[in-house]
C-alpha cells in the first residue's frame, strides 16, 4: 500500500510544483511579480518512508533589495520632476519672445537713435512701440512662469490626494495580509501588491517603512511624522500661505494631530516644493524688480522733462500687480524728451540710455540686462545640474531594479527547464503507482 | 549570475530610449544648424551669446547713429559751404568798394548784390533739415534763427545735442549759429551797404566792414574744419565698430553653429549603434526553451 501512497504524495508534489511554474509562467510580466517556488521535504511515516510533501510555496523576494528599490525610487522620482519642471522652464527662458535681454537693447536702441533728432514724431513712434514690445515680452514671460506655478500647484493638490488614496489602500492592503497570514494563508500576491504601492508611495517622498514578518506594517515620513501604524492612517492636507498664491505648507493629520511638514521631504512633492519655492518664485521676483525698476526709472525720467507740448512729462510704463504696461493714453508728442523745454533738447533721452548700463541694488548691483543673464544662467546650470543628476540617479534605480529582477522576476528558460523536469517527475511517479499495481495483480493471480 | 526576462527588456528599452533622445537631440541640432537646442546644453555660451546678441544691436545702433550724425554733418557742411561762398563774393564786392575811384552808381550795384547775398545768408542759416526743424537754432529747433532783417532771433540757443555713437562715446550732433558768429556776419553786411549807400562814401566804414569780414571767412573755414574732422572721425569709429561686429558675429557663429559633418558622422554612429542593438535583442528574445517544447 505505501508504494501507492509515496508515488502518489510525488505525482501530488509535482503537481503543485507544476501549478507553481504555470503561475511564473503567466506572471511573467506582470509588474512587481516576485516568483515562486515550491519547496519540498521527504516525510517519514510510523513505518519509515512516507514519500514526499510541498512543505511551503515561498515568494522569492529579499526585503533589503525591496527597501533599497524604493529609497532609490524617492531619489528618482525627485530628480526626474525637477529635472522635467527646469527643462520646462529653461524651454521658457530660451524662447526667442521672451528674451528680456533683446527687448531691452532694443527699447535702448530706440532711445539712442532718437537723440540725433528728439523731435522726430518717427523716432518717437518708435520708441512707444519699442516700449510695447517691451511689456509684451516682460509680461509674456512672467505669465509663462506664473502658469508654470500655477501647473506645480495643481501637481501638488493632485499629488495630496492620489497619495492619502494610496496610504488608504496600502493600509486596506495590510489588513488583508495580517487577516490572511494570521489563518495561514497564501499572502504572496497581496504582498507583491503591497509592495509596489510602497514603492509609489516612496516615489512622492522619503518614506521609512517598517515591516515585520507577521504581515505588520508602519510607516512614517523622514522626519518622523507617522502615515500607518497598524489599523490608523494618516492623510496630507496643504495649507495655503498669505502672499504666495500658488505655495502652500504641507502637514500630515494622524489621529487627530497635525504635524507641519519641512521643506526637504523628497520625492516628487519635495521636489514641486523646492521648484515654487528655490526656481519660480525667485525668478518671478527678479522680473517683478526689473520692471518696477524699468517703470519707475524711466518715468522719473520722464517727469522731469518736457514734451512737444511744453508740459511736463507723462508716465510712459505703469507697472501693477506684476505687470508691467504702456500708458495706453500717451501720445507720441507727449513724450517728455527735453530736460528745458526746447523742442530740439534729447537730455533726457541720454539719461533714459544711461539706465540701460546703470547697477541697480535691488538686482544686487548689476544692470537690467545682466540680470536676465542671471537667470538664465542659473536656470541653465541648475538644469544641466538636475540632468546629471537624473541621468546618475536612474542608472542607479535601473541597477537596484536589475538586481531585484534578478531575484524576483521571472526567467521563462528556467521555467520550461522546470515544467519539463516537473512533467518527467510526474510521469515517473504515475509510472510507480502503475507498476505497484502491476505488482498487485501479479500477486492476486497467483491465488 | 540569474538573468530576468524583465531585466533582459529593461536594459534592452532603457538603451533604445537613450539612443533615441540622442537621436532626437541630434536631428533638432541638424534642422536648427545650431548645436545648442536648450540652454542647459552650455550654459556658459548660451550666456556668453546673449551678451553677444546685445552687443550686436548695441554695435548696429552706434553705426546708425553714427550715420545719421554724418549726414546731419554733411547737411551742415553744404550750408556752411553756401555761407563760405557767400563771404568769398562779399570779399570781392568790398574790395572793388574799397577801390575809390567808382561812381555812385557802381557803388549801388555793389549794394544790390550785398542785398542779395544777405537774403541768400539769411535763407540759408534759417535752413531746415527732414524733420521740418531750423537747423541753426541750437536746440530751440522751432525758431527761426533769423528774421528778414538780419536780426538774430532772441528765442534760439547754442546748446549742444548729444547722440552715443559708442560705449561711453558720445558725439555734439548740432552746429550753432555762434559758432559761425551770424550777428557778426549780418552786422558786416549791414555796415558794409551802409557805407557804400552814404553820401560822401564812407571809405574807412568800410575799410572796418572788410577787416570784420575776413574775421568772419576765417571763422567759417575754421568750422567747416570741423565738420570735416567730425565726418572723419566718425567714418573711423564706423570702421572700428564694424569690425568688433564682425568679430562678435564671428565669435556667435563659434558659439552656435553646428559642424554639420561632425554631426553626420555622430548620426551614423547612433544609427549603427541602435540597429546593432535592435538586431541583437530580436535574436536574443527569438531563443527560448519554449521552441524547444
Amino acid at each position: 500500500m505505501s508504494m501507492y501512497s509515496i508515488a502518489l504524495s510525488g505525482a501530488n508534489a509535482n503537481r503543485t510544483s507544476l501549478n507553481v511554474t504555470a503561475q511564473n509562467i503567466a506572471n511573467a510580466d506582470t509588474v512587481g511579480y516576485s516568483r515562486q517556488q515550491a519547496t519540498r521535504s521527504s516525510i517519514s511515516g510510523a513505518n519509515g518512508l512516507a514519500g514526499v510533501e510541498v512543505s511551503s510555496i515561498r515568494r522569492v523576494a529579499d526585503e533589503f533589495l525591496i527597501s533599497q528599490l524604493s529609497a532609490s525610487n524617492t531619489v528618482l522620482g525627485e530628480s526626474d520632476y525637477t529635472a522635467s519642471s527646469l527643462s520646462q522652464l529653461e524651454n521658457i527662458i530660451g524662447a526667442d519672445g521672451f528674451n528680456l535681454s533683446a527687448g531691452l537693447t532694443q527699447f535702448f536702441a530706440g532711445i539712442s537713435e532718437a537723440t540725433t533728432a528728439p523731435e522726430s514724431n518717427v523716432f518717437r513712434q518708435q520708441v512707444l512701440s519699442d516700449g510695447q514690445a517691451l511689456t509684451q515680452r516682460f509680461n509674456g514671460l512672467s505669465n509663462a512662469i506664473t502658469a508654470q506655478q500655477q501647473q506645480l500647484s495643481n501637481d501638488r493638490e493632485m499629488t495630496v490626494s492620489d497619495t492619502n488614496g494610496l496610504l488608504e489602500n496600502i493600509a486596506t492592503s495590510s489588513k488583508a495580509i495580517m487577516n490572511i497570514k494570521g489563518s495561514g494563508g497564501d499572502t504572496a500576491t497581496l504582498e507583491d501588491e503591497r509592495d509596489l504601492m510602497i514603492s509609489e508611495l516612496a516615489k512622492v517622498f522619503t518614506v521609512n517603512v517598517d515591516k515585520d514578518s507577521n504581515g505588520q506594517l508602519q510607516l512614517s515620513m523622514a522626519n518622523g511624522q507617522p502615515l500607518l501604524i497598524n489599523a490608523s492612517v494618516a492623510t496630507l492636507s496643504t495649507k495655503s500661505l498669505d502672499g504666495e498664491p500658488y505655495q502652500a505648507a504641507l502637514e500630515v493629520n494622524f489621529n487627530g494631530q497635525k504635524f507641519p511638514l519641512g521643506d526637504n521631504i523628497g520625492g516628487e512633492l519635495g521636489a514641486m516644493q523646492n521648484a515654487q519655492k528655490n526656481d519660480l518664485q525667485p525668478i518671478l521676483a527678479s522680473l517683478d524688480a526689473m520692471a518696477e525698476i524699468i517703470s519707475k526709472e524711466v518715468n522719473g525720467a520722464l517727469a522731469d522733462g518736457f514734451d512737444l507740448n511744453g508740459k511736463s512729462g507723462e508716465p510712459l510704463f505703469a507697472y501693477e500687480g506684476g505687470s508691467l504696461t504702456i500708458n495706453p493714453l500717451i501720445q507720441a508728442n507727449q513724450l517728455a524728451f527735453s530736460s528745458d523745454g526746447a523742442l530740439g533738447n534729447g537730455d533726457v533721452l541720454n539719461k533714459i540710455s544711461a539706465l540701460s548700463s546703470t547697477d541697480f541694488s535691488e538686482l544686487g548691483n548689476i544692470t537690467l540686462s545682466e540680470a536676465f543673464s542671471a537667470i538664465t544662467g542659473k536656470i541653465a546650470i541648475d538644469s544641466r545640474q538636475a540632468q546629471a543628476d537624473l541621468a546618475s540617479n536612474t542608472g542607479l534605480f535601473n541597477q537596484i531594479q536589475a538586481s531585484r529582477d534578478n531575484l524576483s522576476g521571472v526567467n521563462s528558460d528556467e521555467e520550461a527547464a522546470n515544467l519539463m523536469t516537473y512533467a518527467n517527475a510526474y510521469e515517473a511517479n504515475m509510472k510507480v503507482i502503475s507498476t505497484a499495481n502491476q505488482m498487485f495483480n501479479t500477486i492476486i493471480s497467483a491465488f | 549570475m540569474r538573468v530576468s526576462d524583465s531585466h533582459l527588456n529593461n536594459i534592452m528599452l532603457t538603451g533604445m530610449s537613450k539612443s533615441n533622445t540622442e537621436l532626437s537631440t541630434l536631428l533638432q541640432q541638424m534642422y536648427s544648424g545650431e548645436k545648442i537646442t536648450k540652454v542647459s546644453d552650455d550654459p556658459v555660451a548660451s550666456v556668453k551669446l546673449l551678451g553677444l546678441e546685445k552687443t550686436q544691436v548695441e554695435l548696429d545702433q552706434y553705426i546708425n547713429n553714427s550715420e545719421a550724425i554724418k549726414s546731419e554733418f554733411q547737411r551742415y557742411e553744404g550750408h556752411t559751404e553756401t555761407i563760405e561762398n557767400g563771404l568769398q563774393s562779399a570779399n570781392e564786392l568790398l574790395l572793388w568798394g574799397l577801390n575809390g575811384t567808382l561812381s555812385d552808381a557802381d557803388r549801388s550795384g555793389i549794394v544790390i548784390e550785398l542785398e542779395a547775398l544777405k537774403e541768400t545768408m539769411q535763407a540759408t542759416f534759417n535752413a531746415k533739415n527732414g524733420e521740418g526743424s531750423y537747423i541753426f537754432s541750437g536746440t530751440a529747433i522751432d525758431q527761426p534763427p533769423v528774421d528778414s532783417s538780419g536780426t538774430i532771433n532772441p528765442a534760439i540757443n547754442s546748446e549742444t545735442r548729444e547722440t552715443a555713437i559708442g560705449d561711453g562715446i558720445s558725439m555734439t550732433n548740432n552746429i550753432s549759429l555762434e559758432k559761425l558768429d551770424a550777428q557778426a556776419i549780418f552786422d558786416m553786411l549791414d555796415d558794409s551797404i551802409a557805407a557804400l549807400k552814404s553820401s560822401p562814401f564812407e571809405l574807412t566804414a568800410l575799410q572796418g566792414a572788410h577787416d570784420s569780414l575776413l574775421t568772419s571767412l576765417n571763422n567759417v573755414s575754421s568750422t567747416q574744419a570741423y565738420i570735416g574732422s567730425q565726418i572723419n572721425h566718425i567714418d573711423r569709429i564706423v570702421d572700428t565698430h564694424s569690425d568688433t561686429e564682425l568679430f562678435a558675429q564671428k565669435l556667435e557663429g563659434d558659439l552656435k553653429n553646428l559642424n554639420y559633418d561632425e554631426a553626420s558622422l555622430k548620426f551614423d554612429s547612433f544609427v549603427t549603434a541602435l540597429e546593432a542593438t535592435q538586431k541583437t535583442y530580436a535574436q536574443i528574445s527569438s531563443l527560448s526553451l519554449f521552441n524547444q517544447l
